[in-house]
């Protein structure tokens, strides 16, 4: 079987979700101009009236609105900037198919290789995944998942890539779009223990391994790979997952039924 | 078991509620012999911490005997006395490491609300909503305490629980705020609130070398204890101009450092309390800090401001500009009470602290509302009120 070799240079860098979807491209002169400019138009199109009224006013508006973002679209669609800026480092795109990557770090004060160690045990896994039941190893880098949500059960089959070297556990599909959960460990620095980042790359077209991730992260997968971090972290450092479940209050015990 | 609960703002109850088992591996079941009341209840009572639920068992400052352990707890044994630190560490985590405990990454089992509000979450703390874990408190016959080893300390032989009870909570507090002044030899520190977390500070900043310490409070009964018990020469606010009187005192140089145990909810004289009161009642603000702004203006230049009193979300009209100009060094936290528990201890078993005075009213679990109440009207020289829960 073809492996797909785990390309973990694309998965580093600054998360999605800390990059501004509208970054700055015009400057600040550019934006006194263009907002006083638009505002004009907007005015003179408003007491113009008429066919010609609207279309200043429309033009206006966007100069306006664009001198007071201070971002660009047309700019944004050629590359171009009048800001004075140094070109922000440049951010790896995947292109074979849109997809929607989550990425959450976390920092565990435990050495690199004990994680790595804890992690590729499949029998640790359901202790930290939410969700997850039982993970079994299918030998040739391959391994079946046991997931239960609502009391519904499912199985998955995915390939597994090992990398010792760089430390990195990577779960793919051998067919469907390219979609991954990777687990990448690094060093914290001054010897404050292991980064643990797990970054997802789902398919929007619903593919294997989204589907299958769906059945335990519900519709929130960055909350499910948020509180599994969470859990994670909680055991390899403190040796348990501390919770208040259980415990007594003067609120009445709701029944529990089967489901 | 019986738990005193909260019932809505200002409303507590005794209720019936099952006994804590076991939960984790680190944990163990304490029986409680003594709880108190504490000025971060009334905080909770108020209705300024929103995340409360009807029937959550309250309380955090607590002593009892070990009952039952969990597997993994190497330490304690069944039948040991032991006060807890009231807030959680796991011992493990970075901040728990650096002695940072109230800091603990791994405690807070609902971490969301505060990671939204404060940026990342801090430790569980019993009794204490549930922004801040949810854990039940001790107000009641027994109470679980995760990470047993961790958090809870033997008490000395031949120490009576009166003289051991408040090292759970209000003499760490107060031995921090001394703590972060970083007192040096001839300084005079200044103390805002003579409630038991201000008693324990002065007594603190003499520990740690101070020359003199002056404290403020409005009670009379407070004030008198703060000069008699701890040694403090006192100021009540609602006869003398603070600022001035600090400033006179010290040689018009100013407080060397400034220690606030007031917090949030601080009482005041002048037309900035009105307006804190007003923008309070209506949510506009969640926290007064007049005690704060007070404590700023009167430190002297290059001193340190420690705060101890608990602030929970936004302030109006904070005197940046002073603190910035004069060079001020701000200093605060939850208490990270297992870093001072162990040489408290000493101290005690010594006789060099003695918090057993703050315990001016004795209560059952069944008088709840009305030890809370007298408590937070400070009634009938009330310091601190101390439950002996029943079977
Ligand atoms: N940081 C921590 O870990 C920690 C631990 C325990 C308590 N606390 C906090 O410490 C504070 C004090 O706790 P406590 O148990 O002593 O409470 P308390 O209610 O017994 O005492 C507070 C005192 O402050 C006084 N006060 C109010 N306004 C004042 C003002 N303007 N100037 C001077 N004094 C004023 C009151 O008269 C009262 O005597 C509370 O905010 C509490 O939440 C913090
Ligand atoms: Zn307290
Ligand atoms: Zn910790």
């Amino acid at each position: 079987m073809q492996s797909k070799t785990p390309r973990l240079d694309d998965i580093h860098g600054i998360p999605a979700r800390a990059r501004r979807t509208n970054p700055l491209n015009v400057g600040p002169s550019e934006r006194v101009v263009s907002t006083a400019l638009g505002g004009g138009l907007v005015a003179w199109g408003v007491w113009r009236r008429g066919a010609l009224g609207l279309l200043a006013g429309a033009v206006g508006g966007a100069l306006a609105t664009r001198g007071v973002r201070g971002h660009c679209p047309a700019y944004a669609a050629f590359g171009l900037s009048s800001r004075k800026a140094p070109k922000p480092t440049h951010m790896p795109v995947l292109d074979t198919e849109k997809l929607t990557r989550i990425e959450r770090t976390v920092t565990v004060a435990r050495p690199a290789n004990e994680v790595y160690a804890f992690l590729r045990d499949p029998a640790h896994v359901p202790h930290f995944a939410p969700h997850v039941e039982r993970v079994e190893d299918l030998g040739a880098g391959r391994i079946r998942v046991w997931t239960a949500m609502n009391g519904e059960r499912s199985s998955w089959e995915a390939h597994i890539d090992l990398d010792h070297e760089a430390q990195a556990l990577v779960l793919s599909h051998a067919e469907g779009p390219p979609e991954r959960l990777a687990i990448l460990l690094g060093n914290a620095p001054g010897g404050r223990g292991t980064e643990i980042r797990l970054v997802l790359d789902l398919s929007k077209t619903r593919g294997l391994l989204l589907r299958a991730l769906a059945a335990v992260a519900g519709e929130d997968p960055d909350r499910w790979a948020r509180a599994g971090l969470r859990r994670l972290k909680m055991l390899l450092e403190a040796g348990e997952i501390v919770t208040t479940e259980g415990q007594p209050s003067g609120r009445l015990i709701p029944v529990t039924r089967a489901a | 078991m019986q738990a005193l609960c909260y019932q809505g703002v200002n409303r507590v109850g005794v209720e019936t509620v099952p006994d804590p088992e076991i939960l984790g591996p680190h944990d163990a079941i304490l029986r409680v012999t003594m709880s108190s009341v504490c000025g971060s209840d009334l905080h909770l009572l108020d209705g300024y911490v929103p995340t409360m639920r009807q029937g959550d068992i309250l309380g955090h400052e607590f002593i009892g005997e070990v009952v039952e352990v969990a597997t993994e707890v190497k330490k304690l044994r069944p039948g040991m006395r032991v006060v807890v630190g009231s807030i959680i560490g796991c011992g493990h985590c970075f901040f728990c490491q650096t002695e940072q405990y109230s800091l603990c990454d791994n405690t807070n089992p609902k971490p969301e609300v505060l990671d939204k509000l404060f940026g990342y979450p801090t430790a569980g703390i019993y009794g204490y909503s549930h922004a801040f874990g949810g854990f039940a408190g001790s107000h009641a016959t027994y109470v679980r305490v995760p990470f047993a080893d961790t958090n809870a300390f033997e008490v000395p032989e031949g120490l009576p629980d009166e003289r051991v009870l408040f090292a759970s909570d209000a003499l760490p507090t107060g031995y921090m705020g001394a703590d972060l002044c970083n007192i040096q030899r001839g300084d005079v520190i200044a103390v805002w609130g003579c409630g038991g977390v201000g008693q324990m500070a002065i007594q603190s900043a003499y520990l740690l070398g101070a020359e003199r310490v002056i404290a403020i409070d409005r009670f009379p009964e407070r004030l008198a204890m703060a000069r008699d018990r701890a040694g403090a020469e006192i100021l009540d606010y609602e006869q003398v101009d603070v600022r001035e009187a600090l400033r006179e005192m010290t040689g018009g140089r100013g407080p060397d450092a400034c220690i606030d145990c007031v917090g949030m909810e601080a009482h005041g004289t002048g037309v900035d309390y009105a307006y804190d009161r007003v923008k309070q009642a209506v949510r506009l603000e969640t926290d007064r800090p007049t005690v704060l702004r007070q404590a700023i203006l009167a430190c002297r230049k290059g001193g340190t401001v420690s705060i101890m009193g608990v602030y929970g979300g936004f302030v109006d009209k904070f005197p940046m500009g002073a603190a910035m100009n004069k060079g001020l060094t701000l200093k605060m936290g939850q208490q990270h009470g297992q870093r001072y528990i162990p040489r408290l201890l000493e101290h005690i078993r010594k006789g060099e602290l003695d918090p057993s005075y703050l315990i001016t009213h004795r209560s059952l679990l069944a008088n709840g509302q009305m030890a809370y109440d007298t408590f937070k009207e400070k009634r009938d020289g009330c310091m601190r009120v101390v439950f002996t829960p029943e079977a």
